[in-house]
């Protein structure tokens, strides 16, 4: 149940956007689409959504096409603005998709009005989407999104616009759907919410994945335990910790949060001072600064 | 209309929209209009 | 045919108070053309706009709004789609067109003028037209964005007319180029008097049905491009 590129290519006028994409989505993985403006973010998505037919290259889902039709049954995506009918109200809308993603007749009024309750957007449903704020438009994309809990989560740039709250609904829902076994992927300026909110990051420059990282193991936790300098030897720090510490910044993946703890006191016993221990994340902003 | 088991695109036309043309078109030319 | 499309499509016209206007009004022009001689006179010009003004937004306008991406993504194929905004939008006209022929039929009963079947024939004819409009309009839809089809209807409409009223002022024009220009004229924009005609009733669903087919063909193809990056 993987979403699959392989060596996608795809031109816009003569100008080559997207130059030979390898990408994979595995089920209950968050993968994170970053890059600078015109890098092919829009248009990866766009081709992976079927909007666009690349020019070369493959996309499966679930090894099908991505415009089969069980495939799009499954499929759910939030779009960055969300454009719909002036006069229609949010309850009409969210009906309309329901009933359009396949949700049973019986069900759909039920489950729209759980799903925009959810949302917050419970008192709003009779007002047209003329009358929606920017925030409640985001939220009824969700909505609209994930009405017939998708096993594939597209999202292109899910929180721009959203105030705090929004933003920690939508963290909330992609772990949520995360948790469900969902293949997740999304488009993002915002480089602190990836962080924490992707297993993944690709970074995609000008039409090729220029770098991925893995922030979230799977099965392991990443730890990054800071050291004073001049308070420890290398060598013997390698030995403890089985990783060879870059500047004062010792990097480790353990099984469990209790093999932290052995390797700190190992650490502070060895004469090491330790003045930081956290969850290893990678420093995205780096990534674009070092790219450009 | 769409069944749900095998591989289906969302660009198939419907064989019946071939037929509705083709039996109106052989019509017009058997009328003469 | 997918009955959401349908059903969400029929009922967000009919809901539109501009609708239910014109609808009123189609009957009033009914009972109007009750005091001609000719049956369905006044009301089917009324229902011929109004085909036009719908049939435009069934397709094009949303290739440029973004509501398109919306839709596709959702498991719906899209020549169902189409076609069940086409019948959408059909049945909201044939409503109309029966409110009209209702109300002329209704008000020549009351002046003892009624012909059925002329009244008939008229409301089959109209329901043929304008068919074939909202035919043309969504394969122009289908390859254009935007209100460009209303503008390429209509434009061709009056292109042809004007173009084949001057071409006939000429005299090095050969009469094939004139016959053309009147054949493709009588086939997309025929004229369709209240009378009983069934070649003309086979002509507008023929090309009603290529249009739609076509229609159904371009929009498979066509790419649906999403926002900037």
């Amino acid at each position: 149940m993987t979403v699959q590129v392989q060596s996608l290519r795809k031109s816009f006028r003569a100008h080559e956007v997207l130059k030979g994409i390898d990408l994979t989505v595995a089920p209950g993985e968050v993968v994170g689409l970053i890059g600078p403006n015109g890098a092919g973010k829009t248009t990866l998505m766009s081709c992976l959504l079927g909007f666009l037919h690349p020019d070369d290259g493959e996309i499966t889902i679930d090894g099908r096409a991505n415009d089969d039709l069980d495939v799009r049954r499954r499929t759910g995506f939030v779009p960055e603005r969300m454009n719909f009918g002036r006069r229609v109200t949010g309850q009409e809308f969210l009906r309309y998709m329901a009933g359009l993603a396949g949700v049973p007749r019986t069900e759909v009024a039920s489950r729209s009005a759980a799903m925009l309750e959810r949302l917050g957007l419970g008192g709003a449903e009779h007002k047209r989407l003329s009358q929606y704020s920017r925030g409640m438009l985001q939220r009824i994309g969700m909505a609209q999104a994930l009405i017939h809990e998708p096993d594939y989560v597209f999202l292109d740039e899910p929180t721009s616009g959203l105030d705090p709250n929004g933003v920690l609904l939508v963290r909330d829902l992609i772990a949520e759907q995360k948790a469900r076994g969902a293949a997740v992927l999304l488009n993002s300026h915002q480089l602190a919410e990836i962080e924490k909110v992707c297993d993944r990051v690709v970074f995609l420059q000008r039409g090729v994945i220029a770098h991925a990282e893995t922030l979230r193991h799977v099965d392991k936790i990443v730890v990054a335990i800071t050291l004073l300098p001049g308070s420890f030897d290398p060598v013997t720090l390698a030995k403890i910790s089985g990783v060879v510490p870059k500047e004062n910044v010792v990097v480790v993946a353990v099984d469990a949060e209790s093999d932290i703890a052995r390797i700190v006191r190992a650490l502070v016993e060895s004469g090491a001072g330790v003045i930081d221990v956290r969850r290893h994340t990678a420093d995205l902003e780096s990534i674009f600064r070092g790219a450009a | 209309m769409e069944p749900t088991s095998s591989s289906r695109s969302q660009r198939t036309i419907p064989p019946i929209l071939y037929a509705i043309v083709a039996v109106l078109l052989a019509a017009r030319v058997w009328y003469g209009w | 045919m997918n009955a959401v499309v349908i059903r969400e499509t029929f009922r967000r016209h009919v809901t539109h108070a501009g609708y239910i206007s014109v609808l009123v009004l189609i009957a009033i022009l009914g009972i109007v053309s009750a005091q001609s001689i000719r049956p369905a006179t006044f009301w089917p010009g009324l229902v011929t706009l109004l085909a036009v003004v719908t049939g435009c937004g069934i397709i094009g306008p949303e290739f440029s709004s973004g509501t398109l991406q919306l839709i596709l993504v959702k498991p719906v194929n899209r020549s169902s789609y189409l076609l069940s905004r086409v019948t959408g939008v059909l049945l909201v006209i044939w409503l109309a067109a029966l409110t009209g022929c209702a109300a002329e039929t209704l008000a020549r009963l009351f002046n003892k003028s009624l012909v059925l079947e002329s009244m008939g024939i008229g409301l089959v004819n109209v329901m043929a037209e304008t068919l074939l409009i909202v035919s043309l309009l969504t394969l122009l839809g289908s390859i254009t964005r935007a209100y460009f089809n209303v503008a390429i209807f209509y434009g061709l409409q009056i292109a042809l007319a004007v173009g084949a009223a001057v071409l006939r002022m000429s005299r090095e024009v050969p009469a094939f180029v004139l016959e053309a220009l009147a054949a493709i004229d009588r086939n997309l924009f025929p004229d369709v008097p209240p009378l009983p005609n069934p070649g003309l009733l086979l002509l507008l669903l023929s090309n009603a049905a290529v249009a739609l087919l076509l229609a159904c063909l371009a929009f498979n193809q066509r790419e649906v491009p999403y926002g900037a990056d």
